[in-house]
C-alpha cells in the first residue's frame, strides 16, 4: 500500500474576519447579481469567511510565493465544515496555515479555522489552490 | 403516534435555476466586495500571460452559486458541510446554471446533495456535494 504522507502545516499571520453588515451585504449582492436575497440578514454567506485571505498579510505571503514562480493562483478545489454559524458584526480571528502537495509541487493548500472570542471554532475551510505557470510559452519560449 | 415524514428523498432535484450570465461587471463587483482582484479575473492581458484563453470568473464566485441555489430551493436549509472541485475554468461572460439533487438521505431530517455549475453548452464547470438539514 502507498505511505499516506502527513501534510506539513506552516502558520501564517491570525487575520481578522469582518462581519460588518455592510460588508455582508456587498458580497452578497455581487455573489447573487445585485440582490441581497437570497442572502437576507442575519445570514452570512457560507463562502464569506474566505475572503479573509484577500488583503490579508497572509494572502500577500501566498501571492508571493506565485510570483516567485512567476505563476498565477487558481482555485481547484474547497471545502468548508460550518460548526456554528457567523453573525454579522462581529470580528473573528482566524487561524491561517498551508502547506504544498508532496505530490504535486504546482499545487499547495491553504487553510482557515475561525473562532469566537472564548476560541470555539465556528468553521473551517481549506481550498486546493494551483499555482498555475503558462508551460506552453514557457516551452516554445 | 405517526411516522415521521422524511425531509428528503434520494432523486429529490433543486428547481431548475435561471441560467446566468457572469459579466465582467459582476466579477468585478465581486472582485470588490471580496477583495480578491487576482488579474486573472479582471484583465484580459493578465489572463492570456498565463495561457489562459481571456479572464476567468472568480472560484469562489461560482461555487457561492451552489448556496445561492440551495437556499432558493428551501430557505430554512442549513448547510454543515459544502466541498466543491473545479473542473474546467469558466470565462467571464458565460452563462451558468445550477442542478442539484438528493444523493444519500442520512436521516429524517439530513441529506447529501450532489451539485453541479453547468455552462450554457451544459458542461460541468464545478461539481460538489452539501451535507444539510432541513
Amino acid at each position: 500500500m502507498p505511505e499516506t504522507r502527513e501534510p506539513q502545516w506552516t502558520a501564517l499571520p491570525d487575520a481578522v474576519l469582518d462581519t460588518a453588515s455592510a460588508k455582508i451585504d456587498a458580497f452578497a449582492a455581487a455573489l447573487s447579481g445585485g440582490a441581497t436575497a437570497p442572502f437576507s440578514p442575519p445570514h452570512v454567506p457560507a463562502t464569506y469567511a474566505f475572503t479573509v485571505f484577500a488583503g490579508a498579510e497572509s494572502g500577500g505571503r501566498i501571492e508571493a510565493i506565485a510570483r516567485e514562480r512567476g505563476a498565477m493562483l487558481v482555485h481547484q478545489a474547497q471545502a468548508f465544515t460550518y460548526h456554528v454559524a457567523l453573525e454579522r458584526d462581529r470580528r473573528y480571528r482566524v487561524a491561517l496555515d498551508w502547506h504544498t502537495n508532496p505530490d504535486r509541487d504546482d499545487r499547495l493548500v491553504l487553510r482557515g479555522r475561525v473562532h469566537d472570542d472564548n476560541g470555539t471554532l465556528l468553521q473551517e475551510f481549506t481550498a486546493e489552490i494551483v499555482l498555475y505557470v503558462n508551460r506552453k510559452e514557457q516551452a516554445d519560449g | 403516534m405517526g411516522e415521521v415524514r422524511p425531509a428528503f428523498a434520494v432523486g429529490d432535484r433543486l428547481p431548475a435555476s435561471e441560467p446566468r450570465t457572469l459579466s465582467s461587471q459582476e466579477v468585478a463587483a465581486y472582485a470588490e466586495a471580496s477583495g480578491d482582484r487576482n488579474p486573472i479575473h479582471l484583465d484580459d492581458a493578465a489572463a492570456q500571460s498565463v495561457g489562459l484563453p481571456g479572464t476567468i470568473v472568480h472560484g469562489m464566485l461560482v461555487m457561492g452559486q451552489f448556496e445561492a441555489a440551495l437556499l432558493a430551493w428551501r430557505p430554512d436549509l442549513t448547510i454543515h458541510t459544502l466541498q466543491t472541485r473545479f473542473l474546467r475554468p469558466l470565462p467571464v461572460g458565460a452563462s451558468i446554471h445550477v442542478e442539484g439533487r438528493i444523493a444519500k438521505v442520512l436521516d429524517h431530517k439530513n441529506a447529501i446533495v450532489r451539485l453541479s455549475v453547468r455552462d450554457g453548452d451544459a458542461h460541468a464547470i464545478c461539481v460538489g456535494d452539501a451535507t444539510v438539514t432541513d
